[in-house]
């Protein structure tokens, strides 16, 4: 795997913008920031803590969402998926 | 989660006769039978007049007879006599089930009749090609929800500690490190596994004696809700897997799997020999292969669902085996969205 790179989440319920740093995944801060998104496999398969994406770039890491459910729905897993783009708008 | 806008599997054809049967699909109690002209029929398994099941009656020329007080019903679910009684009410019939005789199995239909379209149903040619791919099917209730068993049949880490003696039979690390390809189709999952220079597992080496290591494949096709065609077989290791002669195993099953309740299923199964199709005793071997791995699968899936009624689903943890079994019920949930928009 290439080398991890720092972004922004903007939660869009709350206004609030939170920096992942490149060794640590959205919903580590998520929990961090006293956030309970919930979450099971940590490792995009389970689904358990899919969120859309309202604006940005991401880098998805699961094993499970189809195409449509990524590009029409804008289905995303912060468990472990990132972005590509410096900030990503999460519906959270 | 059952989606009742789907057809499954109700019954394989050589199984119904003029003698009724009664079955339970998708929480529904069904009586199916054949006219005496042959026709396959399913209906409520519940006479109008005093609730009888229709399963204890008698199919006779004009219908099936209730074997409570004699209403005959016909093949539309009207009743068409009552005995001793020149009146029949127009409320007087049971609910018929769209019912479609197609490749040696019945399909029913539970949902709303208007939806069912018989061109949803999947193809399986294979069982009309005794000279290619004979085969032997047969049913095993199973005391598990129906998806229990596709999460099973998508699961390929089981194989090794659930079939050692079967269709496993190789060090769990063979199964782990298998050559994975898992897409989303537009109703399913396509799932293929290649597992080079591998042993053989028991059920291959009972069948076709392998001198050494082989090269495996495992092809699963799922179609929502409840379907999966299985492709699998082995030739020696570093030979060209469609073009190798003896020793090769080819090997098609059929899955069906078909919700009696929430917590129990049928499943319908075949097992088609591709490697010495004019061989009846090849053909019979692999059946008796198969059948041990679905006994092994039932004793698990079985105690499974019972520690699940107990402490449900909610608190379990997905490892990386899951991603086939989860995108197969997220094409079951889509397919349910699709069917049911209003729900």
């Amino acid at each position: 795997m290439s080398e991890e790179r720092s972004f922004e989440v903007k939660l869009a319920k709350s206004g609030k913008v939170l920096t992942i740093p490149a060794d640590k995944s959205i919903v580590e801060i998520l929990y961090e920031n006293d956030i309970h998104h919930p979450i099971s496999c940590e490792q995009g398969i389970c689904a358990t803590c899919i969120v859309k994406v309202l604006e940005g770039e991401p880098d998805h890491r699961d094993s499970i969402l189809t195409n449509d459910e990524r590009n029409v729905n804008r289905e995303f897993t912060p468990c472990c998926s990132r972005a590509f783009s410096d900030l990503i708008v999460l519906d959270i | 989660m059952i989606v009742n806008n789907a057809w499954y599997v109700a019954a394989w054809g050589d199984e119904i006769t003029e003698n009724p049967i009664p079955r339970r699909i998708c929480n529904e109690p069904v009586v199916l039978y054949r006219t005496l002209d042959g026709q396959a029929v399913a209906l409520q398994d519940s006479c109008c007049h005093r609730g009888a099941p229709l399963s204890l009656g008698t199919v006779i020329e004009k219908g099936i007879r209730c074997n409570y007080h004699g209403l005959i019903f016909g093949s539309d679910g009207a009743c068409v006599e009552v005995p001793n009684q020149d009146m029949i009410p127009k409320k007087a019939r049971v609910r018929n089930y769209p019912l479609v005789e197609k490749d040696q199995m019945l399909w029913i239909w539970i949902g709303d009749a208007e939806k069912a379209d018989e061109k949803m149903i999947p193809d399986y040619p294979f069982h009309n090609d005794a000279v290619n791919w004979p085969h032997i099917h047969d049913m095993m209730p199973v005391k598990c929800h129906y998806l229990m068993l596709v999460d099973n049949l998508l699961d390929a880490t089981h194989l090794a500690y659930v079939h050692p003696e079967s269709v496993g039979g190789s060090a769990p690390s063979v199964h782990m490190v298998a050559k994975n390809s898992l897409d989303a189709t537009d109703n399913g999952i396509t799932l293929s596994r290649e597992m080079s220079n591998a042993p053989p597992p028991p059920v291959y080496n009972n069948c076709v004696p392998f001198p050494g290591m082989i090269d495996r494949w495992q092809e699963f096709e799922f179609i929502a809700p409840s379907f999966v065609i299985q492709y699998s077989g082995g030739v020696q290791n570093g030979e060209d897997r469609k073009t190798a002669g003896a020793p090769r195993f080819d090997m098609r099953i059929w899955h069906a799997l078909t919700p009696e309740t929430d917590t129990s299923c049928f499943y319908f199964w075949s097992t088609s020999n591709g490697h010495e199709t004019d061989n009846p005793a090849a053909t019979k071997k692999i059946d008796s292969e198969i059948r041990k791995a679905l006994a092994e699968d039932k004793v698990m899936v079985e105690a499974q669902q019972l520690r699940i009624n107990e402490f449900g689903e909610e608190w379990l943890v997905d490892n990386k085996a899951d991603a086939p079994r989860v995108m197969a019920r997220r094409a079951v949930s889509r397919l349910q969205q699709k069917q049911n928009p209003e729900a």
